[in-house]
């Protein structure tokens, strides 16, 4: 009879070098259920469709920005749709039908109002000028305007004189009558906007004062040496008109024209921020399915959830309430689980393929607490909506973040031993996460704003690829500082 | 090809690499998957189980410690997973009634086929704790940690276990004498 032994160290004596053969399980049965080949060209279709929606929003706003600069530029030299008495309480009123336009000059003495019929080119050439939106040069029109008035204070019979405009020379001239010009920017608003008011008794009065004048202009047929004087007078005129100071031409100008008050807003803003971050408690950890149902009393400290980072926002405004924001941010967030036993998550790391070395020890019935921190790499979507412009503007925010883990490390504190060991890998690529907050910003300087804004950060998709319940759950204020331009 | 390039190649999910790991290796993770579950079916379920899940955590592996150890471990969990349900007897016996129990070696000269079958035959609880402390040799401590049970609860399982392999064995003996 042979030497006693242990059943079990019989049984696995016998066992070793035991081996066998799956005979109906074939690769085929397998190869359906894994994860499909990496392709590099969707990784260039999801770049390409990232940039190109980048770029749709991007393009919108930078044309409204184009526009509105195009707008700046010209508003100063554009004659625009007011029309406004001087000092002398001079209306014009364009009586369009009939391609005349009477000023009616209100005088200390005087009370002059004149008809023209100007002729074929002059109407072209005005034409041509509003069509083109070219801009008048206020000084010049002022002088055609003063000098046009003089003319008919001196009673000439013609008068000619030049209008420019940016892109064309236009040359009025009259005969026989006396002449007013007319500068139109809008008819429709201008017509309302003047002479609303007085547009029936000045058409009355008009009328009137137009037939006794065509009667006078027609007994006032100079004569030549007479229309010679009078060019002669108009130039000497213009010519000190010119030397004359802006500001007091101004006010001797019978016609003021202002530009339309169009509200102004800063397009764009950039902001840098510091990004504190609170990670809402969960008792779940990234590692392993294991280490969740590990016990939970003792008291948490909350620090060990807080962390910061930093980021860049650049924000587009549409109008002066909507925003559309997109951002770069660094975030570290902390995943904390406590009360571990030591053997449990021994065997959770080692199932992870994370091996403890010879002096990282942990006791098996001690209770552990383990801190992983996983670093960020956040680009966020975003829109903002004004809802409040006091001495604090708030908007509200709404948003999607896609956020790229990068390097993460887990430290464990056991109450014998704390250390830190090198992260797992089974972290999802890419999160995609939900964001709701507010933005509270108060002026410091004209364009530099102090920033603070709140938000809840929710993982929409799995955190980790193995703790299958998790989804992140932060919150944060950023905190920082922008530039509006 | 080198286990660690073609580990790599798995990694990017490339399916002749993912073939080729299956094919090096599924004889020893069949071996191992038929001393853990009940039959050959239920082996072949679990052999299927484990190598889906390893292709879809191979990222997790750092290249550190054995490539083999990593797939049987993954390959002992689909097993306990598929059994965990399984209530444990939680009637710790005091250690001095825990002796070792043993057989005559020659009583073992059977197949090991038959041998496998005793051990497949083994009541679900019994399978997992034999298995894990006797013939891959892990720790009480650990076993406890992996089952979610007592070290107590799993040394008397081991206890139990081994009796009724050697009851088992020795009835088949006197069957088989008794017929020759």
């Amino acid at each position: 009879m042979a030497d006693q032994k242990d059943i079990g160290e019989a049984f696995k004596d016998k066992l070793k070098g035991f081996d066998s053969s799956p005979s109906s399980l074939t690769w085929e049965d397998i190869e359906p259920h894994l994860p499909k080949e990496r392709r590099p060209f969707l990784y260039w279709i999801k770049v390409t469709g990232i940039t190109l929606l980048l770029l749709l929003l991007i393009f919108p706003t930078y044309n409204a920005y184009k526009n509105s600069l195009t707008l700046k530029t010209s508003n100063p030299t554009t004659i625009e749709n007011t029309t406004i008495t001087d000092d002398c309480e001079e209306e014009k009123i364009d009586l369009e039908k009939n391609n005349r336009t009477v000023i009616v000059y209100n005088g200390n003495t005087k009370e002059t109002t004149s008809l023209s019929t100007p002729s074929k080119p002059n109407i072209d050439a005005a034409s041509s000028i509003k069509n083109k939106q070219s801009s008048y040069h206020r000084n010049s029109t002022s002088n055609t305007i003063q000098s046009s008035s003089n003319t008919i204070q001196s009673n000439s019979n013609s008068t000619s004189s030049k209008l420019k405009s940016s892109n064309t020379d236009v040359t009025f001239s009259t005969s026989n009558t006396k002449k007013a010009i007319s500068i139109e920017e809008n008819k429709g608003s201008l017509v309302e906007k003047t002479s609303k008011k007085h547009t029936d008794e000045v058409k009355n009065n008009s009328n009137l004062i137009a037939n006794q004048n065509i009667k006078a202009s027609l007994s006032q047929t100079a004569s030549k040496d007479k229309l010679e004087h009078k060019e002669d007078s108009i130039k000497a005129q213009s010519t000190l008109k010119k030397d004359e100071p802006l500001t007091n031409r101004k006010k001797k100008s019978l016609i003021y024209m202002y530009r339309e008050q169009k509200e102004l807003f800063q397009k764009y803003s950039i902001a840098i921020h510091i990004t504190p971050t609170y990670t809402i408690p969960s008792n779940i950890s990234l590692i392993s399915n294991l280490l969740t149902e590990s016990g939970n009393n003792a008291k948490h400290n909350d620090l060990d959830r807080l962390s910061l980072g930093y980021g860049i926002i650049f924000k587009t405004f549409n109008t002066k309430k909507a925003a559309i924001r997109i951002g770069y941010n660094r975030l570290k967030i902390n995943h904390t689980v406590k009360n571990i036993r030591g053997d449990r998550l021994k065997f959770a790391l080692s199932n992870s393929g994370i091996l403890l070395s010879g002096d990282q020890i942990i006791g098996n019935s001690e209770e552990v607490d383990l801190i992983q921190k996983v670093t960020y790499n956040e680009i966020s979507f975003g829109i903002q909506y004004q809802i409040a412009d006091k001495q604090i503007s708030t908007s509200l925010i709404g948003g999607t973040n896609f956020i790229f883990p990068g390097k993460n490390s887990i430290k464990i504190n056991a109450p014998s031993n704390s250390f830190t060991v090198e992260g797992s890998s089974n972290l999802q690529k890419v999160g995609f996460i939900m964001i709701v907050g507010s933005n509270f910003q108060y002026k410091l300087s004209k364009n530099i704003f102090l920033n603070v804004e709140p938000l809840i950060n929710y993982q929409i998709n799995d955190t980790s690829k193995d703790s299958e319940i998790y989804k992140s759950l932060y919150f944060t204020i950023q905190t920082g500082l922008s530039y509006k331009f | 090809m080198d286990t660690n390039k073609l580990i790599k190649k798995c990694q990017k999910n490339n399916r002749k690499a993912q073939s080729e790991l299956f094919h090096q290796y599924k004889d020893v993770l069949f071996s191992l998957s038929l001393k853990y579950c009940r039959n050959y079916s239920e082996a072949e379920d679990n052999l299927q189980d484990s190598f889906i899940t390893i292709f879809k955590k191979i990222n997790q592996y750092k290249f550190k410690g054995s490539f083999e150890g990593w797939m049987k471990r993954i390959t002992i969990n689909e097993a306990i997973d598929k059994y965990k349900k399984t209530t444990f007897l939680k009637d710790n016996i005091s250690e001095e009634k825990i002796a070792d129990i043993i057989v005559d070696p020659e009583v073992l000269n059977i197949s090991l086929d038959e041998l496998l079958m005793h051990i497949q035959e083994l009541p679900d609880r019994y399978r997992l704790v034999f298995n894990l402390y006797q013939l891959d040799e892990y720790s009480h401590k650990e076993i406890a940690a992996m089952l979610h049970i007592s070290e107590g609860t799993s040394k008397s399982n081991l206890h139990r276990a081994k009796s009724l392999l050697k009851k088992r064995i020795v009835l088949n003996n006197k069957h088989l004498k008794k017929a020759q």
